[in-house]
């Protein structure tokens, strides 16, 4: 994943270098920060992300990468479930869990604007990967060893996992004074296949749910 | 030895100073903040405006940490220090905005001092980390005086000593403003978030960030936007 942000980064700022001693380039560019909410069952998660890359064919396609996260420190929701083969861990074979996930893929956008709003469709094709783990003290393990080791046993070696993750949305861009800044909303689908933990062995945990999002939008045009 | 020493830090500086008459302008950083990892850090860099869309620097961060990792396993307390010596190339300009590339290699250094508690102060446990950070970066111009900038990095960190470990990855999204207060000096604040991820689970999951700080400008102001803040970790 690493490997993919590097060379993507790299290929963007190849582009722009090109498109910016170009006066009248063709390609342009964006970034979106944003945060958003994703409406889970029971919860909604918060999610922290980015996305990035290219506009093309006078800014009605965006090609990028999106990366964000439901990161567990920012989401207080626990869950709990048996130890696998009723282990016991510090006294209790009842685990409590907060959960954690980041998804990361391509970001295919057509775009189009009503007036002097403009809008996508984000299409991220991608893989997620996430898992469920030990919370407050349950991380200071009692023999010394690495957290991660207790939670591969009490899990059946299935505390986390990867899978592929497909989201499709709309997206409203908000011009402001700025040019070349913008701010804007979003509705998101988003669907995993194929990620299964100890806890969630059906995987719907992020399958079939709805994502908001807010975000900042900078772009060349 | 200490000589030896002396005459490093003399050419370090003479260096800094030749390359600052060289290329005419240099910025000096200094900020403190606050983060997951550390109850207080502080932040002292020297940059130097190449040209209008080069930045090299270098910078030192020195930290009391809260929350940091060594093999994977927290500590709460110690010191930590990060070199880095960061980059910025500007790709794209408007009147109001411009984009930059952000490359921070480093090395980090961290310890903690009597890890086994025993109140002798018997036994120091270390480690040795590489870091890099890519990134993009969006400078807005609010005004003449005042900048904004955002954009999103990937600060990654390769524990190499006392044992080999991919420790984390972040994506990180920033918010940093600039302000003149008068023609040689800019107030700064920066702030960053971010989820995270690295050691099969054990390391931090999500990172937060906040300093504020000076920055002073010497030589020609003419070479390069000094309300241009790059990204601190």
């Amino acid at each position: 994943m690493k490997n993919i942000l590097l060379i993507t980064l790299l290929i963007l700022t190849q582009f722009l270098a090109k498109a910016q001693d170009n006066p009248q380039p063709k390609i342009g560019w964006f970034i979106t920060p944003e945060v958003g909410a994703m409406f889970l069952d029971g919860h909604i998660g918060k999610t922290v992300g980015a996305a990035f890359g290219v506009q093309l064919f006078k800014n009605h396609l965006k090609v990028g990468i999106m990366s964000y996260g439901r990161s567990g420190p920012i989401n207080g929701a626990t869950f709990t479930t048996p130890a696998f083969n009723d282990l016991v861990y510090k006294g209790r074979n009842q685990l409590t869990l907060r959960a954690d996930h980041g998804a990361f893929g391509l970001l295919l956008a057509p775009s189009f604007n009503i007036k002097n709003v403009s809008f996508d469709i984000p299409v991220m094709v991608g893989m997620v990967g996430g898992g469920f783990y030990l919370v407050g003290e349950d991380r200071e393990t009692p023999d010394g060893r690495r957290v991660s080791e207790w939670e591969n046993e009490l899990m059946d070696g299935r505390d986390a996992s990867f899978g592929s993750a497909l989201e499709f949305g709309l997206r409203g861009f908000f011009p402001t004074k700025i040019a070349g800044m913008r701010w804007g909303m979003g509705l998101h689908y988003t669907t995993t296949q194929g990620w299964e933990t100890f806890y969630d062995p059906g995987g719907e945990f992020y399958n079939n749910k709805l994502r908001a999002s807010v975000f900042v939008h900078f772009g060349s045009n | 030895m200490k000589q030896r020493k002396n005459a490093g830090l003399l050419a370090l500086f003479t260096l800094l100073l030749g390359f600052n008459s060289l290329f005419a302008q240099g910025l000096l950083d200094l900020s403190v903040g606050t983060s997951i990892q550390d109850q207080v850090f502080t932040n002292l860099a020297y940059r130097l405006q190449m040209n209008p869309r080069l930045r090299m620097g270098a910078e030192l961060q020195l930290a009391a940490p809260q929350y940091r990792f060594i093999d994977a396993k927290p500590i709460r307390e110690g010191y930590a220090s990060t070199f880095s010596l960061p980059i910025t190339w500007q790709l794209y300009q408007n009147e109001k905005i411009d984009l930059h590339f952000f490359f921070r290699p480093g090395v980090r250094f961290q310890g903690i001092i009597d890890p086994d508690n025993n109140d002798v102060r018997d036994e120091i446990l270390s480690s040795t980390a590489i870091m890099l950070d890519p990134g993009l970066i969006v400078n807005v111009k609010a005004s003449e005086r005042l900048n904004f900038q955002s954009g999103v990095s990937f600060p990654t960190f390769f524990q190499v000593r006392p044992s080999a470990i991919f420790e984390n990855n972040s994506t990180t999204i920033h918010a940093n403003l600039g302000y003149q207060v008068s023609q040689r000096s800019v107030l700064f604040a920066k702030t960053l978030i971010g989820p995270a991820v690295g050691a099969s689970g054990d390391s931090q999951k999500f990172v937060w960030s906040a300093q504020a700080g000076l920055r002073l400008s010497f030589g020609s102001s003419s070479k390069g936007n000094t309300l241009l803040m790059e990204p601190s970790y």
